[in-house]
């Protein structure tokens, strides 16, 4: 059949064979599948907006994007999250136009409409002489994001009404994540600034990767290998990757433990106080969640199901957290912004934030060096001739999972070196894309 | 800013840095890390869309795009040469301009701004442009003119690509 005339359902459904290990390359490029799935993943799923310590007083605003979509998320004088999209309702103007701040109201410079910073139409001019049907200033009040809830301090927001709770989204997801939410002894704060560039990639690659690619890391940083600043073991180690529902994956999780005693080797060059902060930070895990997630003790990195990665390498490092914003089939903008604890020494954030500028920032190597495989990727994916060959996902099909660890451990768990993280991926991203849609 | 050095001096600083900035065209980093003063502090911002924050420019405390010393730089051009860090291997083709540098003569140092833009052409694509200005301060050493600290203020809040250049 020409491929002119198939339905995006036919393609989706042809090319996209996660059981196989095979997924078609017109996903990555095609326009049409591409406002489809801003609707059927970007609307229907739970989405990262931010973390709460961005709102600490009554008035604090960001703004952020959900799929295409530009939104305002404030803490209201009422002190609760209210999160809205950012278009006046009368012309469709954005009514902020900054990136975060404190405001009472926004008041759209086009004509002046008026919003709270809960979102409500608050005053039109002239209202009384030119609406002589009255206008109900309710039914014109900003667009709410219908569904608003934290996990741990994170922000996520959803604009299908009948989804499913953040809670049951995140599922054993919540296992992991708990790691670096509870280790911070002080509570995890965000450092000021958001750092955004473009790349000219499709969203889903970069999601991909961080959601359990840990095989790419000795070729695609083989420079840092080079210099000893990544370990020449690291693909050896005892590393796992885990999958959940909703299309969500990890990697380098490390649950013999390792990283902790890794930190401390640290901390006994940096000074007592580090010492003492580390061997508190365990503690706290032994105390509040498992022993095995206080022997795991950092999260490695992951992909929340569609574009929130993130990264928790140990209690030295920052909590990074990377969107890959949608721009079109083969464009994205990279936003990041950290967390660090509250309660760690001065010595310990400062290093942190060394730590992610040399590495993850937008001028960090690694940052650097996958955009180059994501760009390429994708420049090389839109030919005719590309487009008749798949991308292979095949590693550990068919493997058997380890089952004492897999007693131990939330999750589908698999070796370090696996693509079922990935599989799980586009095997979640296909049920979004046909949801609705007759199965053959 | 106090403007009016002799002409001499502007002559001298600026000629330094039309030098130091070909050697980053060129790709002579470890030549230009020797521009570099040992305790060398290079710091490139995070620039956002903000109120009342001054014009956007956020601090050393909060995310930076860099925030290097001597040695770090070091480390970045030491991966360069790795001929594994893939961002710059084939090396981007980069043009460093300099513009409307004013300088004020404080006690030994020198602080200068200037303009910069920079154009980056890399493989296929035609180009990437970053600016905005430099805040440097410059000391005479027995080798000659030597950066001491370099602040770059881009005027970009999205910026259009990854940064795997030196400015």
């Amino acid at each position: 059949m020409n491929s002119q005339s198939r339905s995006i359902e036919d393609i989706i459904r042809a090319d996209v064979t996660p059981a196989l290990g095979l997924i078609g390359r017109k996903i990555f490029t095609n326009p049409e599948i591409y406002r489809a799935e801003l609707d059927r993943v970007f609307t229907k799923n739970w989405l990262f907006l931010g973390h709460e310590s961005q709102l600490e007083s009554p008035g604090d605003f960001f703004t952020n994007y959900m799929g295409e979509d530009p939104v305002i998320v404030t803490r209201g004088k009422d002190n609760n999250i209210h999160g809205f999209l950012n278009s006046c309702l009368h012309r469709g103007m954005k009514v902020c136009r900054l990136d975060a701040g404190n405001a009472r109201a926004f008041t759209c410079i086009y004509h002046g409409w008026t919003y709270d910073n809960a979102g409500n139409l608050a005053s039109v001019p002239h209202e009384d002489r030119i609406y002589p049907n009255k206008l109900d200033r309710q039914k014109w009040s900003l667009v709410k994001i219908p569904k608003l809830q934290s996990y741990g301090g994170f922000i996520f927001g959803c604009w299908d009404e009948h989804c499913v709770s953040l809670e049951d989204y995140l599922g054993d997801l919540k296992f992991y994540l708990d790691i670096f939410i509870e280790r911070a002894l002080g509570g995890l704060q965000a450092v000021s600034g958001r750092q955004r560039y473009e790349c000219d990639a499709n969203w889903k690659i970069p999601a991909d990767n961080f959601a359990g690619d840990d095989y790419h890391v000795p070729w695609t940083h083989g420079s840092y290998m080079k210099l000893g600043v990544v370990s020449d073991q690291y693909i050896d180690l005892p590393c796992k990757t885990v999958a959940f529902p909703y299309g969500h994956g990890i990697g380098d999780i490390s649950p013999g433990g390792g990283v902790y005693e890794a930190d401390l080797a640290i901390a006994e060059q940096m000074g007592p106080e580090v010492v003492e902060y580390i061997k508190a930070s365990q503690a706290r895990l032994q105390k509040k969640l498992s022993a095995v997630q206080a022997k795991i003790y950092a999260f490695g990195h992951g992909n929340i199901f569609p574009n929130l990665s993130l990264n928790d390498f140990s209690a030295l490092w920052p909590v990074g957290l990377y969107w890959w914003h949608p721009k079109g089939p083969e464009n994205m903008e990279v936003w990041q912004m950290i967390l660090i604890d509250k309660g760690a020494p001065e010595a310990v954030n400062q290093m942190a934030l060394a730590k992610f500028t040399h590495v993850q920032s937008a001028a960090g190597a690694f940052g650097q060096d996958d955009s180059e495989n994501f760009e390429q990727v994708t420049q090389a994916t839109r030919g005719v001739i590309a487009q008749q060959s798949s991308f292979n996902y095949q590693i550990g099909l068919g493997s058997v999972i380890d089952d004492e660890l897999q007693r131990q451990l939330p999750g589908e768990v698999g070796p370090r070196i696996s693509e079922h993280c990935q599989r799980n991926f586009y095997q979640y991203w296909k049920d979004c894309m046909l949801r609705g849609d007759q199965l053959p | 800013m106090k403007t009016g050095v002799s002409p001499e001096l502007q002559h001298e600083i600026e000629q330094f840095l039309y030098y130091e900035s070909s050697l980053l065209d060129d790709g002579k980093f470890d030549e230009w890390l020797t521009l570099l003063t040992a305790d060398l502090h290079y710091f490139v911002p995070v620039r956002e869309t903000l109120e009342n924050t001054e014009l956007g420019v956020r601090g050393t405390n909060d995310v930076a795009l860099m925030n290097d010393q001597k040695e770090s730089l070091e480390l970045r051009v030491a991966r360069l040469k790795t001929g594994l860090a893939h961002a710059e291997t084939p090396r981007s083709r980069t043009r460093h301009n300099i513009s409307n540098v004013m300088i004020e003569e404080q006690s030994g140092t020198y602080a200068v701004r200037c303009n910069i833009q920079v154009s980056v052409s890399r493989l296929e694509k035609t180009e990437f442009n970053f600016y905005g200005y430099r805040l440097d301060t410059l000391r005479r050493t027995e080798q000659g003119l030597k950066v001491s600290q370099r602040k770059v203020v881009l005027d970009q809040t999205l910026l259009p690509r990854a940064i795997s250049i030196f400015f």
